[in-house]
């Protein structure tokens, strides 16, 4: 365990009773953030990253969920090692002391996620009241301060305003604004930039990032747009069918990537640099279902380059990768995976009728 | 009533998740809303047991002649305090010397007992209870066809059409309920209705009934608006236009049937607060005019009298609470079918 | 905030006067038949019908005819022809009796739905949930004017725990004026409470499920702050408007039912009385007062509820 590891999650798996039968939604997830890193987790709707992340700040307790593994989250604030925590086994009055004080989210759509009838300052001022013991004064310019350290303009004047008055970029910085305030070790943005405008996406990114500097915190970047990792990302996990499939540093994975889902995903980004292809590929099949996963690898069924030995599960483990923290999961031997990714000129995914 | 104790309420992931995975993993047949309320009406078996007793309650009314004729031998306005039937042999006055007439028999004649004025109660319940019935059933109906034209029309058409028709429902709206309904029976009992050529003469049922019917107009004409306001700006509102089609068309054959779920559990409600609001009306003195009887006029003479005869206030009363509570048990069970907002949130 | 109260208000005058024409048209122009015989009631004298016919001007046009019952109606000089009383000091007379019930009752029934919402809403699908379920559609399905009689007559006259109906001046005695009035507040929020515990149980599960309910949690506050602060507030808006209409509803006519069976002699049985005995005057009174209520509490409720919900403070 490395020295300056914030958060240790070790085989996770959570799962939901409902009317259609179990739902595992996260089977066996384990990955660790370093303090002052972008750690982004990607996949697509249904991979299990919003629930992994949501489990981490205790909003998916239920009667009906059950939960497996460990998530120790070691901010230790005085320096040595103490005030460990693990988050999934603890109390929910534990759990509440540290939500939105050591560890806090940030979620995808800001005109929902904050409270309509309420002001934008008062909704900061609440938070930093819950946790810290300054007066009604103290924590109103702690809420200004705040706001203007995102960069929101007359920051003492909107933070009367109600969120409806603000515009969708502003409405996000002041959740960010808001999550920072009590310093947190731990940012977790789920979707941050997914219901903004394209323009003001780099903006947000840019924030968060510059937030994460100032606090030396460590950011926990959900997402299924590769684009938005290529921008601030330090190490990405790809999520399929509520499993890792591929783990690395966003160099390795963006140019040695092992997974064919990976290929896939990096194959469906427009590229500016390239010719216009004539259709945008996309991965072809639907993702597997939670209830019933397929036997063996989850991608199996709409991976073309599948084999006899993938009806086996394969282990997150080192393969092909240059690194040892690079692990995937798949049995294509290195060579395979080498010549298999390169599609008309760049790296993709083969369509299932090609393949051999 | 109908929440399934395995799901939850806070923040549902795997009720989402699992919402996701019926939409986009499995194929799903194209059903419209409507047939998708249907269905989750028909797993609701609570709702659907208590509507079949709504259905009962009213067949059971319906039949009063039946019950009249075979069973009691006495019509509804038949019957004189000097009557005897024979009970265990002995013969007994139907209204006592004291005017206190008998409670319930348990037999054919006088089942539930005996009014003041010698009538078989069970009798008048059957007949009286057709009355509200009909009357409540048939005033729901009544509000729901001009409701439904009126919304759309207003919701299709906005502009000065659209206004007119709020200061319109906005107006009616300002009267209570009862009050509204209370004025106009005054006024029309005497000397009946003359609007036009529509002439209605004053003991009719038909007062009540149109009076009912006319004061709920406002109460669904509303939703029905707002909906086909928010409809009219999707899609394929735009793609019927292009296509060609006129404002009826468009109103009839693409709004309407997207209406079909809001008028359904909009149409329950009515129903229920049809048949309470002419018992209210005829209690009052203002609805169901003598000879003829209903809930509501049954209740009155009962509460006349509930010292010495508690029963009759008590029958005519249990029947309009059971059969209200059927149709309320099922509109329950409709309301949850038919919302939209059911499919995430997993209750049914 | 202020252009939309004045707004609000002149609205409100429009609605008034459209009021009025109504209640014209309600009692003098659609029924069939001689309005001086409706007017004087159900035994009607031919001096009474003559008189009638030059006091409300039934053999002048319309326009003075609806100019002459408001005048009379505004200006107190309104009598029964049936109990040859003013029909003002009727309703003076009536009218702490009928606020009496109609407050306590908005206030026990508000409440009552409070709790019992939040505490369905909270143990939803559970036992307890499907029982006040259960109790709150029985509660919808019963007449007011039923439940308080068998109420009033085994309560009150059988058992003697409470008076068997009357009405008690606050002011004479508050303590019977208490005891006077628990037996009808009871039976009129019975009702109400049926409907606006299901009302409230509802709008706390959808809030529950809002993001920023979410996000309240996602900021470590505590369950308490959540509940209160963020759902129990955010889901009593919509309740708020309609405990105000519904307020105006009772206290406009809705209460009728209610002070008869339990003769608490105010308004509504007033009202109840000449209705029984088709007496027109007090009935046009009644009918008038009961609207502009409403449409006063209306508005009111309007402006209260731009003041609690910002958003709406932009539109109209």
């Amino acid at each position: 365990m490395p020295a300056d590891a914030l958060l240790e999650v070790r085989d996770l798996h959570v799962s939901f009773r409902t009317e259609e039968g179990v739902i595992q939604a996260v089977d066996g997830v384990s990955f660790s953030l370093q303090r002052g890193e972008v750690l982004a987790v990607v996949g697509e709707s249904g991979s299990g990253k919003s629930v992994t992340v949501g489990t981490l700040m205790g909003l998916t307790r239920s009667p009906n969920a059950k939960f497996e593994g460990e998530a120790w989250l070691r901010t230790g604030r005085d320096g040595d090692g103490g005030d460990d925590l693990e988050l999934i086994g603890a109390g929910d009055e534990q759990l509440r002391r540290v939500r939105g004080d050591q560890i806090a989210m940030i979620f995808q759509d800001p005109m929902t996620s904050l409270n309509p009838v309420q002001r934008v300052g008062d909704q900061i001022v609440e938070q930093v009241q819950a946790h810290r013991d300054l007066g009604e004064s103290e924590a109103r310019n702690r809420a200004v301060e705040m706001l203007d350290r995102v960069g929101i303009p007359r920051a003492a004047e909107r933070a009367r305003s109600y969120p409806h008055e603000f515009s969708g970029g502003m409405r996000q910085r002041a959740m960010i604004a808001m999550a920072f305030s009590c310093e947190p070790d731990v940012l977790i943005a789920d979707e941050p930039t997914t219901a903004l405008d394209v323009t003001i996406q780099a903006q947000i990114l840019r924030q968060i990032s510059e937030m994460r500097e100032e606090a030396n915190a460590g950011v926990i970047l959900v997402t299924h747009d590769l684009g938005v990792v290529a921008e601030v990302a330090d190490r990405i996990a790809v999520m399929y069918g509520g499993q890792i499939v591929e783990h690395g540093t966003i160099d390795e994975l963006f140019y040695d990537p092992q997974h064919p889902y990976t290929w896939g995903l990096l194959g469906s980004i427009a590229r500016v640099d390239r010719d216009r292809p004539e259709r945008l590929p996309a991965i072809e099949g639907l993702p597997p279902s939670l209830s019933d996963p397929p036997e063996g690898c989850r991608f199996r069924p709409r991976c073309p380059h599948a084999f006899e030995a993938c009806h086996r599960l394969p282990a997150l483990e080192r393969r092909g990768g240059q690194s040892p923290e690079h692990v995937d999961r798949c049995f294509l031997s290195p060579d395979e995976k080498h010549s298999l990714r390169e599609v008309g000129g760049q790296v993709g995914l083969a369509a299932r009728s090609t393949a051999a | 009533m109908t929440v399934d104790p395995a799901t939850d309420f806070s923040l549902d992931l795997g009720a989402e998740l699992a919402a996701e995975e019926e939409g986009g993993g499995r194929a799903t047949e194209a059903s419209s809303p409507f047939r998708l309320g249907m269905r989750r009406l028909r797993r609701n078996k609570t709702a659907l047991a208590f509507g079949a007793l709504f259905i009962l309650l009213v067949a059971v009314s319906l039949a009063a002649p039946l019950w009249s004729d075979h069973v009691a031998h006495k019509g509804p306005s038949q019957g004189k305090t000097t009557d005897q039937i024979r009970i265990d042999g002995k013969l007994t006055d139907v209204v006592s010397v004291d005017s206190i007439p008998i409670g319930p028999t348990w037999r054919g004649e006088y089942f539930l007992g005996s009014d003041e004025s010698g009538r078989d109660v069970m009798v008048r319940l059957l007949y009286g209870g057709r009355n509200s019935l009909v009357i409540g059933i048939f005033a729901a109906l009544i509000t729901t066809i001009f409701a439904v034209l009126v919304g759309l029309v207003a919701g299709y058409f906005r502009g000065w059409v659209d206004a007119v028709t709020r200061a319109v429902l906005d107006v009616m709206w300002s009267f209570p309920v009862i009050i509204l309904g209370v004025a106009l029976g005054v006024a029309l009992a005497l000397g009946g209705l003359k609007l036009g050529p529509i002439s209605i003469a004053s003991g009719s049922k038909l007062l009540p009934l149109l009076i009912i019917a006319f004061i709920y107009i406002p109460y669904m004409a509303r939703p029905v608006r707002g909906q086909v306001l928010s409809l009219r700006e999707k899609e394929f509102v735009e793609a019927a236009r292009a296509q060609g089609a006129g404002p009826i068309r468009i109103m009839f054959s693409e709004l309407l049937p997207n209406l079909a779920s809001t008028i359904v559990v909009f149409f329950t409600l009515l129903v229920a607060n049809a048949i309470l609001l002419e018992a209210a009306l005829s209690f009052l003195g203002a609805g169901v005019q003598p000879p003829e009887t209903s809930w509501g006029t049954l209740i009155e003479s009962g509460v006349e009298r509930i010292v010495t005869a508690p029963h009759l206030t008590i029958v005519p009363g249990l029947m309009l609470v059971a059969t209200v509570l059927a149709l309320n048990v099922f509109g329950d069970g409709v309301r949850d079918a038919f919302d939209p907002r059911a499919k995430v949130r997993m209750e049914h | 905030m202020a252009r939309f109260v004045v707004r609000r208000l002149i609205a409100m005058v429009f609605v008034l006067f459209a009021v009025t024409i109504v209640t014209f048209l309600i009692f003098n122009v659609i029924p069939n038949g001689d309005p001086a015989v409706r007017m004087a009631g159900k035994i009607p004298t031919e001096t009474n019908i003559a008189a009638i016919r030059e006091e409300w001007g039934f053999n002048d046009n319309v326009l003075k005819q609806y100019g002459l019952m408001m005048k009379k109606v505004f200006t107190g000089d309104l009598q029964s022809y049936f109990t040859q009383l003013d029909v003002g000091e009727e309703i003076v007379r009536g009218l702490p009796a009928t606020l009496s019930l109609a407050i306590g009752a908005a206030i026990l029934w508000l409440m009552v739905s409070i709790v019992f919402g939040l505490y369905s809403a909270m143990r939803a699908g559970k036992v307890a949930d499907r029982l006040l379920t259960i109790l709150a559609l029985i509660g919808i399905s019963m007449p007011v004017f039923w439940i308080g009689a068998l109420m009033n007559h085994y309560l009150g006259f059988e058992l003697e725990l409470f008076p068997n109906g009357g009405y008690v001046g606050l002011t004479e005695n508050p303590i019977q004026w208490l005891y006077h009035m628990i037996l009808p507040w009871t039976a009129l929020s019975i009702l109400f409470i049926g409907f606006y515990s299901r009302v409230l149980r509802s709008n706390v599960l959808d809030t529950i499920n809002e993001d920023y309910v979410r996000t309240a949690r996602a900021k470590g506050l505590s369950e308490r702050r959540v509940m209160v602060r963020h759902v129990l507030r955010n889901s009593m808006i919509p309740i708020i408007t309609l405990w105000g209409l519904d307020f105006g509803f009772v206290l406009g006519g809705g209460a009728i039912l209610t002070e008869t069976v339990f003769t608490l002699e105010g308004v509504g049985q007033y009202a109840a009385e000449s209705i029984s005995q088709l007496d027109q005057p007090p009935v046009v009174a009644v009918t008038l007062f009961g609207a502009f209520f409403i449409v006063l509490v209306n508005a009111i409720v309007d402006i209260a509820y731009a003041a609690l919900d910002p958003r709406i403070r932009l539109e109209a």
